[in-house]
């Protein structure tokens, strides 16, 4: 088997050369005319807000930070301003059931006019209708009405006072009502006179007194119905005058609302309601406020109370619009989505009224775009349900939460639903995308189209020139100095390595842009105008710096001794591997020292991690995986009498992923095989049950995690790393890894089988079978299977107790 | 109100209390009053004798406002008229109390008029609601009202009850021909609105522009030592009308009016006590 190479310096790092740019600096590329990388998800938006069926909203889906947002509300408000603006909307109030306050439509732009000729009409009317009854011709009127009903009453006590005086009777008024009694000298007949009359005269009299009181009392039962008949003739009065003191001014702005049937209607609503409530305009009634204090109030249609019942509340204003409006909700509550109905404390009592309903993003959006953090809509109460039941029914209705769940049932508003027409963007994260669509079965129908967003790129030539535009761009968009070709050439090759692929381009822009900002702010700093590749490797240095703490202390531990990992000599069943930690944006690779033993067993492998549950399933399988490759290649004709324990040596935080799983059976390898392992190579990579060495992450992180404990103790040019061949290509590895493996002072060996990895690490060839089926003698392969076919003997003899005992 | 040199005092001033809305406006309108001019109020409530009679009367019966009839008894109608008077005592005593005025009350029984006039011979003002208890319905000055108008020996205040607002001196408007009890209306007038601190109407009531002129300086003369405000406003001679809406133009300005004006004889001035709701000070 031919010997593996350790890789040339140019595979471990694919450099940008910034002579390929035309540019001097950054400042000379032109924006880019639409998102790098994005096609996908731009064609989803543009298929997304061209259709116009039901359902056919957007979820854009990608991680944080790739710009969805601005891509998204860029494209929007492109869109959005060729579109025509939508309506107005007011609520007025339904003057037959203030409880139910009316949607009013009007043509954009509209709205504030209404809310101010109606102010103005109040105004007017407030001043008009007083003087219309101020007239002498309504006086006169209205005294005739007034004389006509005391003269009723004059009448009838006139009239039983006369026929009392010709019998000698008077009407007296006593403290609980009146009375009649016979008189003497102007006065009440004194008792004692009236006792020393004739029984006749006395009969006489108290028959008189009689007639008179049933005569009284029908009389009293009548007067209310003449109070009645008198109190509706002045109402006709007043109506009839109000008519025509109303009737010219509401005539006017009827004619002006003409076009507009719902204003007029209301028009026509609000001058019933002046008329029947014509008195209010006479004597306003005093708010209960200034009533109590006796402070008198600002005559202000706002602040009377009861003229706020012909206010108009406008909802959505589109005078200042441009387009259909694109709204993004920075704070998704139920009550800033659906709107509300505010409350106004007065003397401790609150209420609400039409007045005080406020809209929500659905009303501002409404005929247009609303986009949302998709994480914030669900962590808001009822927040989604709301949106939801919004989009579902095609209507706002604006409900309190008390009334949407019904948890309280005091009268409240109940306004007329206003009709809802509006694309929703939400934004999130994939893995939200993807549990919503699992979880809830609504959200396929409402939000239809998916915009998933690419996190990377190809690293093309073509591309390459894209991302320097984009670097020009986002410096231009932060005001940040000009980038030169080499500090651009830079910034592309670290969006490599941020990918973890040699042959990506992140499309990260957050990372993107702070590293630019931090470019700029070293610039600076050094009091320079262009920023330089140095600039820029000055801000990726000093951010690992930054968070590299935790890593420092882990490599001090080891080189004090007390995380034992060898980087010299040689080890049976003892290997080094290779894990990356990521506690926070910054992850970094180190290595671990993972041990196998092997004894008489019945063929299994015990991952200690496992056992105690400090590993993840995915360790597990590889651990697994391990017993299937022995088995086959071994063992397939007898049993695999073997017991294997495997660890990661002081690992006390769990274990995840299958990247160790070629490391383990390197040491199991080594343990069975008894033959010591250079403990100056560390191994990364995955096992299949073939023996073939597969793909993981990290690859970066994890040489430069053993290169640097190598170099702090001293590189001896023994040292290396083995990955797996299919990792190459995402190579990105730092420059004095780059420089140390130039110098021969390091290594990286791309491995495709375990054989070749076994061979590397032992310095023994691994054995082909020959044709008799037999690996050669001396090789590792055939000490692992003679190992094997020992154990397996010797479990057999174990496995026939009787037949030992006859021997003896 | 008793004049002596150099001025007039008024000392004693007796309500007659009936418990009606208009007699306890008069007590707010006399309290003010006696504190401007530090004299004592003195509370009258007369128990109709014609009540009693007529409650022992055993023809006859109570027909209430709801068209009820009832049975009339002496001890009931006593409980009534007691009630009455404490709520009479209770309303003069508040308002003494908040005007700091020396007060007394009682109760008499008899006549009401018989009684008020009797009792009003020792005091120096009488004061009572335009309309009392036992008014018809549609009368706009009270029978007891109008009696003292004709018969009682003293000045008269008459107040009305005013549906909004509690009563509170803010100007006094005087009735002035030249006449020398108009003069003592001027002279009582001009007293109260120093003592107030408000201003002083005077309405001339002249047709003859050179007469007037004299009259002003006769009038001015006779109250320059009082530092009042003194407003100046001539109307022809009785013109009911024009007379009628100054004062109804503002309801709540005391009217000093002289009874023994020759140009204003007492049933002018009973018809203009019917139109107007301003409380009214009648001077003899």
């Amino acid at each position: 088997m031919e010997r593996i190479e350790s890789l040339e310096p140019q595979a471990l790092y694919r450099g940008c050369d910034p002579e390929q740019f035309q540019f001097k600096t950054s400042a000379e590329l032109d924006d880019l005319k639409v998102s790098i990388g994005q096609a996908r998800a731009v064609e989803a938006v543009e298929f997304g807000t061209g259709i116009h069926r039901e359902g056919y909203n957007l979820f854009a889906a990608g991680p944080t930070g790739t710009g969805k947002f601005k891509m998204v509300s860029d494209f929007l408000r492109q869109k959005a301003a060729a579109e025509p603006i939508p309506s107005d909307w007011c609520y007025v109030n339904r003057f037959d059931d203030p409880q139910k306050p009316c949607a009013l439509e009007l043509p954009p732009g509209q709205a504030v006019g209404l809310r101010q000729a109606m102010e103005r009409l109040v105004e007017d009317l407030r001043s008009s209708i007083p003087a219309a009854f101020e007239t002498e011709d309504y006086r006169t009127r209205k005294q005739v009405i007034e004389e006509e009903v005391k003269e009723h009453h004059t009448k009838v006590f006139d009239d039983l006072q006369q026929q009392g005086q010709e019998k000698g009777i008077a009407l007296v008024r006593t403290p609980g009502g009146l009375a009649f009694a016979p008189m003497q000298k102007n006065e009440v007949m004194d008792p004692e006179e009236f006792q020393k009359l004739p029984q006749q005269e006395r009969e006489r009299i108290e028959k008189d007194i009689k007639a008179l009181q049933q005569q009284l009392q029908a009389s009293l039962r009548q007067a209310p119905q003449w109070d009645r008949e008198g109190r509706e003739k002045l109402k006709a009065l007043n109506r009839e005058v109000a008519t025509f003191a109303v009737g010219h001014l509401i005539d006017e702005l009827r004619k002006k609302y003409t076009a507009i049937p719902p204003a007029v209607e209301f028009l026509n609503a609000v001058q019933q309601d002046v008329i029947e409530n014509v008195e209010a305009f006479l004597n306003p009634p005093e708010s209960p406020l200034a009533a109590m204090t006796g402070t008198p109030q600002p005559q202000q249609t706002k602040s009377q109370p009861f003229f706020r019942r012909y206010l108009v509340n406008v909802m959505v204003d589109h005078s200042k619009s441009e387009g259909a409006p694109v709204v993004y909700e920075d704070n998704p509550t139920y009550q800033n989505l659906i709107g509300q109905a505010e409350y106004m404390a007065q003397l401790g009592a609150i209420f609400t009224d039409f007045g005080l309903l406020r809209a929500g993003a659905l009303h501002q959006a409404n005929g247009g775009y609303l986009l949302l953090d998709a994480v914030r809509v669900l962590s808001q109460p009822y927040a989604w349900e709301g949106l939801k039941r919004a989009l579902r029914s095609g209507q706002i209705r604006i409900e309190s939460l008390g009334q949407a769940l019904s948890l309280i049932s005091t009268a409240s508003l109940e306004p007329e639903p206003i009709p809802l027409s509006v694309k929703v963007l939400l934004l999130g994260e994939r893995l939200l995308y993807y549990l919503l669509c699992q979880r809830d079965d609504e959200f396929d129908e409402l939000f239809k189209v998916a915009v998933d967003f690419n996190e990377e790129i190809d690293r093309s030539p073509a591309n390459q020139l894209l991302y320097a535009k984009l670097i020009g761009q986002l410096a231009r968009q932060e005001k940040l100095l000009p980038f030169d070709r080499g500090a651009v050439a830079r910034v592309i090759e670290h969006s490599a390595r941020i990918a973890g692929d040699a042959e990506k381009l992140s499309l990260h822009n957050r990372t993107l842009s702070d590293l630019l900002r931090e470019a700029d702010y070293w610039t600076r700093k050094e009091g320079r105008a262009v920023v330089a590749a140095e600039d820029v490797q000055r801000a990726i240095d000093s951010q690992v710096y930054r968070a590299s703490r935790l890593r420092d202390r882990y490599r001090e531990e080891v080189l004090r001794g007390t995380l034992m990992i060898d980087t010299e000599g040689a080890k049976v069943g003892q290997v080094n591997g290779l894990s990356v930690v990521q506690p926070g944006r910054f992850a970094f690779g180190h290595p671990s020292r993972i041990t196998a033993r092997v004894r008489l067993g019945r063929g299994e492998v015990v991952d200690i991690e496992r056992e105690v549950e400090l590993s993840g399933p995915i360790h597990s399988k590889g651990v697994l995986i391990l017993s299937g490759f022995l088995g086959a290649r071994y063992s397939s004709d007898r049993s695999l009498s073997l017991s294997a324990s495997l660890v990661f040596e002081q690992s006390y935080s769990g274990v995840e992923g299958d990247s160790a799983s070629s490391a383990e059976l390197y040491a199991l390898l080594s343990a069975l095989a008894e033959t010591p392992i250079k403990q100056s190579l560390a191994v990364t990579g995955s096992v299949n049950q073939r023996g073939e060495v597969q793909a993981i992450g990290g690859v970066n992180e994890k040489i430069e995690g053993f290169f640097d404990l190598c170099h702090a103790r001293g590189l001896t040019g023994e040292q290396g790393v083995l990955i797996p061949a299919s990792n190459v290509k995402h190579l990105m590895l730092r420059r004095d890894v780059v420089e140390a493996v130039e110098a021969g002072k390091f290594h990286v060996y791309p491995v495709q089988t375990i054989d070749q990895g076994i061979a590397l690490l032992t310095g023994l060839e691994a054995g082909e079978r020959d044709s008799a089926g037999n690996f050669p003698e001396g090789s590792v392969n055939h000490r692992v299977e003679a190992r094997l076919i020992a154990l397996a003997e010797k479990r057999a003899a174990f496995g026939q107790p009787s037949q030992s005992r006859g021997e003896t | 109100m008793s004049e002596r040199e150099g001025g007039f005092t008024l000392r004693r001033i007796l309500v007659a209390l009936d418990a009606s809305a208009h007699s306890l406006a008069a007590v707010e309108a006399a309290a003010e009053l006696a504190a401007a001019m530090q004299a004592e109020m003195e509370g009258l409530f007369v128990e109709d004798i014609n009540l009693i009679r007529l409650a022992s009367l055993p023809c006859t019966r109570e027909v209430r406002h709801t068209a009820s009839v009832a049975s009339l008894d002496l001890e009931q109608m006593e409980r009534a008229l007691k009630a009455q008077a404490a709520e009479a005592r209770q309303a003069l005593a508040a308002a003494a109390r908040r005007a700091h005025v020396q007060w007394s009350f009682r109760v008499a029984r008899g006549p009401v008029a018989h009684e008020v006039l009797a009792a009003a011979a020792a005091a120096d003002l009488l004061t009572l609601g335009k309309l009392g208890r036992s008014r018809s319905p549609q009368a706009r000055l009270g029978s007891t009202a109008l009696r003292m108008l004709a018969g009682a020996p003293v000045a008269l205040l008459l107040v009305e009850h005013r549906r909004v607002g509690a009563y509170r001196l803010r100007r006094v408007l005087v009735v002035y021909d030249g006449s020398e009890s108009a003069g003592r209306a001027l002279d009582v007038a001009a007293r109260l609105a120093e003592a107030s601190c408000v201003n002083l109407t005077v309405l001339m009531l002249t047709d003859d522009s050179e007469a007037m002129q004299d009259m002003k300086l006769v009038a001015a003369h006779a109250i320059e030592r009082r530092s009042i405000e003194v407003r100046w406003q001539a109307l022809g001679l009785f013109e009911g009308h024009s007379l009628l809406r100054v004062i109804q133009s503002d309801e709540a300005a005391l009217l000093v009016l002289s009874l023994s004006s020759p140009r204003l004889p007492q049933a002018t001035v009973g018809k203009l006590l019917e139109h107007i709701r301003n409380p009214v000070l009648l001077i003899r």
